[in-house]
């Protein structure tokens, strides 16, 4: 079955890296959006099986909203797994990302790998 | 008797002081500036907002307007501002016309080298050695006298031990963001938390002034905006301190008045807006019961004044250094309005470093994710 997955990062360079990444795996489409508001409203319309979601944009809503948004609508919440991506990693943030009930924590720079077992966990995969 | 008058209502009076070139105010028996002309509103130095908030301005005029001024009628007035250090020598006429105490203002800027295109608020870092002194002196010497219990002290220095503090924390603060190498950090800011833990920092001035404060568009989903907790909470610090002593400027009586604290999103900018309200009646009361934040003030404190001279360019630095903009408007009759306008995100960060290390990682697990692939398809 084909999984859905949404990128939303503000760095072109990070999206066409994690696209690049995700193409190594079978059976999944890949979006894109490179803000915090495009990305929200491309879940509601797309219902992705996964975001991978990038913690500091610009814009209306960062990472943590956009999360915590999807974990607390009643369509999303409980079907999509998000993973934050950030360059940040000290206690305070995963903290901050438990708070709004991420899936789980990448941190940048990440290995192409680990993204790709992540992802295949999430997704109740085999890697 | 206001400057709309003069435009609207059309006294004589007022449009012929509107005409003159240079910066003029009048002065009630109470000290406090109820006319600016034309010139002074257009002055970048804003004299009714510095001169009406001196209290050694305030005493010189009461003086000449109960007539017992003496032989003084005029005043300098050092500060700092985004041009550097600049005096403001305040005329007075020797005795008040209709209560009114006029007074002209002259602006003697000192001879800070100056770069062409080089941003105003850098030209606080050309100070010489004496503006230098002159700023600790003018900062610290009152607040650590209070604490070493000189006799002759004004007796409104409040907590003198918590006055030194807040002066010693703000010069900290200003060789901070003026220094050579200025790190700006990317904590997550929640900005309307910020305002509040402020404005409940503020609670005893505002009590004591009887000065409300009242929260518009405080959504829990604003941005974040990301960058320095500290140095942003100085910069809000000093602009809603201003707002609060500056409200209580405009009412002669002691009716309780307002600020108003909007925050608002655009784009990828988050709007801070800090307006006086003016008089506060027991109707808006009501009305804005439930944007109300009132200010808990401790028993045991008291209001400290404080000197707004460096808080301006320390302000309009450390909005700078979050990639943001800081646009005071004051109007001795419209209240004073200041705008912050932050990007949200983290536009100022660097990336180059994690860029070259994720390149380099992705590099180095390439091999292994083709032969992964290439094992995935023969399975």
């Amino acid at each position: 079955m084909t999984a859905r997955i949404l990128i939303v990062d503000d760095q072109p360079d990070i999206r066409k890296l994690i696209r690049l990444t995700l193409e190594h795996l079978d059976d999944v489409e890949v979006y894109e959006a490179s803000n915090g508001s495009d990305g929200w409203r491309l879940a509601q319309d797309l219902r992705p099986d996964l975001i991978l979601l990038d913690v500091m944009m610009p814009g209306e809503l960062d990472g943590y909203q956009v999360c915590t948004k999807v974990k607390r609508d009643p369509m999303l919440g409980p079907r999509t797994k998000v993973i934050l991506l950030t360059a940040r990693a000290q206690q305070e943030d995963k903290e901050q990302g438990r708070k709004a009930d991420c899936d789980a924590y990448l941190t940048k720079a990440f290995s192409p790998l680990k993204l790709l077992d992540l992802v295949d966990s999430m997704l109740g995969r085999e890697a | 008797m206001s400057a709309s008058k003069a435009d609207g209502g059309g006294s004589p009076l007022l449009v012929l002081l509107d005409l003159i070139d240079s910066p003029l105010l009048l002065f009630n028996a109470e000290g406090r500036v109820t006319f600016a002309n034309k010139a002074a509103k257009a002055s970048a130095l804003s004299p009714a907002l510095s001169l009406g908030n001196d209290p050694r301005v305030r005493q010189l005029v009461m003086g000449i307007a109960k007539g017992d001024a003496g032989s003084q009628t005029s005043l300098r007035v050092d500060m700092m501002s985004d041009m550097g250090s600049i005096a403001l020598e305040l005329s007075c006429v020797s005795r008040p016309i209709a209560g009114l105490v006029a007074a002209v203002v002259r602006e003697i800027v000192a001879p800070v080298p100056s770069t062409g295109g080089a941003n105003k608020t850098e030209a606080i870092e050309r100070l010489t050695l004496q503006q230098i002194v002159e700023v600790l002196h003018k900062e610290l010497m009152a607040p650590m006298q209070a604490v070493l219990a000189v006799p002759g002290l004004p007796s409104n220095t409040g907590n003198p031990v918590g006055l030194l503090r807040d002066r010693l924390d703000r010069l900290v603060d200003l060789v901070d963001v003026f220094g050579e190498d200025v790190l700006i950090n990317d904590e997550r800011i929640l900005v309307v938390d910020l305002v509040r833990d402020i404005c409940q920092s503020l609670a005893s001035l505002c009590a004591t002034l009887g000065v409300s404060v009242v929260f518009k568009g405080e959504r829990d989903d604003l941005p974040p905006v990301y960058g320095s907790r500290r140095l942003l909470g100085r910069a809000l610090h000093e602009c809603i301190h201003n707002a609060v002593s500056h409200s209580r400027n405009q009412s002669v009586n002691k009716q309780p008045v307002a600020i108003e604290i909007a925050f608002s999103a655009s784009g990828h900018r988050l709007l801070v807006n800090i307006n006086g309200m003016g008089v506060f009646s027991a109707a808006m009361l009501q009305r804005h019961a439930s944007t109300l934040f009132r200010a808990q003030a401790p028993p045991d404190q008291r209001p400290v004044t404080s000197t707004l001279q460096i808080g301006l360019p320390l302000s309009h630095r450390i909005v700078q250094l979050h990639g943001g903009q800081l646009r005071i408007k004051n109007d001795v009759n419209e209240e004073i309005q200041v705008t912050l306008e932050l990007p949200t995100g983290a536009p100022l960060r660097n990336t180059q470093h994690l860029d070259l290390l994720q390149a380099q990682i992705y590099a180095e697990d390439l091999s292994k994710l083709m032969a992964r692939s290439r094992a995935r398809k023969t399975a």
